[in-house]
């Protein structure tokens, strides 16, 4: 059942399971654990569509590298997956490999834990179980690459696959226009007895349940959190000050340029960074996309004036310096983008800012930080393709001039994938759940999504987030 | 002049404006081909490679050149 919170009166909101969050997460834990006989009660903030008043509590503070945090996250019901791209690649076994990074241990779990899951993930995301994960180039580089292999959902959109099914679902009553405010604990301090929600009428309710799982995104589960600070002075779940922490995303850093020997070879490429590379250097995995420029990315009359700028830009050989107007990389050679692994570190971070959203909860604050472990993994693989790229006379790589001169700021973009604030460890001093995905402080609540990441690997994190949502069901329902 | 002639003068020139852009914009640039010029920077990566101006290139191709087929 489909409800709209706006409009309830004096109802009893007693359930199984509490979900509150209804993208990709919190939709395959509803109809994973409806599905198992459970009540869940699936809470979205936003309404069934975008509106400008749901997208406002969005809006987001950032200092540090800028990550648009305001802008790439959607609040209605599906959430982000109604503007995902699609791409999926699953995670490496060799991402769970026990290690240290920056003083912080990796997943406390093995690639077999999620594996399991893969093949329900792609059915839930629309891929081709029969087809699997390809890569677009063959073996060319041998040494510290290999081409990338992954697969392209449709894109899924959770909101127009799985609306209906969960409407007519029984088991499920799913409100929008309902924002959970606040967690009230039991008086140990051990569990949570119910969650207040608000409407946009300034009516609250209160709802319990037996497990409550937090699906709100990367940086809206620590923001939550940190401001449940009733009963818990610093937050709930923050009693080793983790909440929050560990900021990552994929970084998305234009490495250079290239010249295919062949005048005639167009295709694009895309390489994985192979794990001795990786391990012997101590550094991040990366997947570098190579691309040829086929056309300036722009369309009607200004198509026109930037191909003429763009020419006279080519012949005089100052494309590189007025790349601040426009994309004037010229004609016949190729860009070389990057979805870059960031190592978790303590010091970047989600806060709360002083301003407040119309609810009266804090805003977030990120400050998204970029250590040095990251800035080595980012010149020492870009070096390192642009020499394998020689050596297999595929052509030339022009890196870009912070590669090379460490005294250059590195040009930082992102990939929209927030990470890491919500850590998974087996120590409590380490991060926020435990393997199981509960809060190491509580006893009855959970976290699914990016947030819980240890390690980010360099593939999109939808399929994973899918995966170890499954397997959260499953312990649940156990 | 007349009346007349100016304004046609004026759109001629107008047009001619509007249209050097456009002729030129809409021909691509022929395609790159790599350029060495005198004020490259050169820098030595290891002991195979070097970068030329960004460009990362084989010692050995640098000193002996690269044979044509």
């Amino acid at each position: 059942m489909i409800r709209n919170f706006n409009r309830l009166e004096n109802i009893d909101l007693i359930y199984d399971i509490c979900i509150m969050g209804s993208g990709p997460a919190g939709i395959t834990l509803a109809l994973k654990l409806a599905g198992k006989g459970l009540k869940v009660a699936l809470l979205e903030a936003g309404g069934l569509d975008y509106s400008v008043e749901s997208q406002d509590f969005y809006k987001c503070e950032s200092v540090g590298h800028d990550a648009w945090p305001s802008f790439t996250r959607l609040r209605y019901f599906g959430g982000t997956s109604n503007h995902w791209s699609g791409r999926c690649r699953p995670f490496e076994a060799s991402d769970f490999d026990k290690r240290i990074i920056n003083g912080l241990p990796g997943w406390p779990i093995r690639y077999g834990a999620i594996e399991r899951y893969l093949e329900e993930a792609m059915t839930i995301l629309d891929l081709s179980i029969s087809d699997g994960f390809n890569p677009i180039n063959e073996h060319l580089l041998e040494s510290n690459f290999y081409p990338d292999e992954f697969s392209k959902s449709p894109p899924t959109r959770f909101k127009k696959k799985y609306l209906n099914e969960i409407s007519a679902n029984p088991n499920i009553d799913c409100f929008y226009n309902a924002t959970v405010i606040d967690l009230q604990l039991d008086s140990s301090h051990q569990a949570v007895t119910t969650v207040t929600i608000a409407n946009y009428n300034g009516s609250h309710a209160e709802l319990s349940a037996k497990d409550f799982i937090l699906c709100l995104g990367g940086i809206e589960n620590p923001r939550f959190l940190l401001n449940c600070d009733k009963q818990m002075v610093s937050g709930i779940g923050n009693s080793n000050g983790m909440v929050g922490r560990c900021f990552m995303e994929h970084l998305n850093v234009p490495i250079g340029s290239f010249l295919y020997k062949d005048p005639d070879k167009s295709s694009p490429m895309q390489f994985f960074t192979n794990n001795e590379f990786c391990n012997s250097n101590d550094l991040g995995r990366s997947n570098l996309t190579m691309s040829m420029i086929q056309n300036i990315k722009s369309y009607g009359r200004t198509h026109t004036i930037k191909t003429f700028f763009k020419n006279i830009a080519c012949q005089m050989e100052i494309e590189d310096k007025v790349q601040f107007i426009s994309n004037f990389s010229c004609p016949g050679m190729g860009t070389i983008g990057s979805l870059v692994e960031q190592a978790p570190n303590l010091d970047s971070r989600v806060t709360l800012s002083k301003t407040k959203d119309n609810m009266g909860l804090q805003r977030a604050r990120l400050d998204w930080q970029i250590a040095e472990y990251d800035k080595r993994t980012i010149r020492s693989t870009a070096v390192a393709m642009a020499k394998e790229f020689a050596l297999a006379n595929l052509g030339n790589i022009k890196l870009a001039d912070f590669i090379l001169d460490p005294s250059i700021s590195i040009k930082y973009g992102h990939h929209a994938h927030h990470m890491g604030t919500t850590r998974m460890s087996e120590d409590p001093k380490d991060g926020v759940v435990d393997a199981n995905c509960k809060l190491h402080d509580l006893d009855n609540l959970y976290i699914a999504g990016s947030s819980i990441f240890s390690t980010g690997g360099a593939c999109n994190p939808t399929m994973p987030i899918v995966q170890l949502s499954l397997r959260l069901a499953d312990h649940l329902a156990q | 002049m007349n009346q007349s002639s100016t304004r046609r003068a004026v759109i001629k020139t107008a047009l001619f404006l509007a249209a050097t852009p456009t002729t030129i914009g809409l021909k691509e640039s022929p395609k790159l081909t790599q350029k060495a010029t005198i004020n490259s920077s050169v820098l030595l990566i290891d002991n195979h490679f070097a970068s030329v101006s960004g460009w990362v290139i084989p010692i050995e191709k640098l000193t002996q050149g690269e044979k044509l087929k």
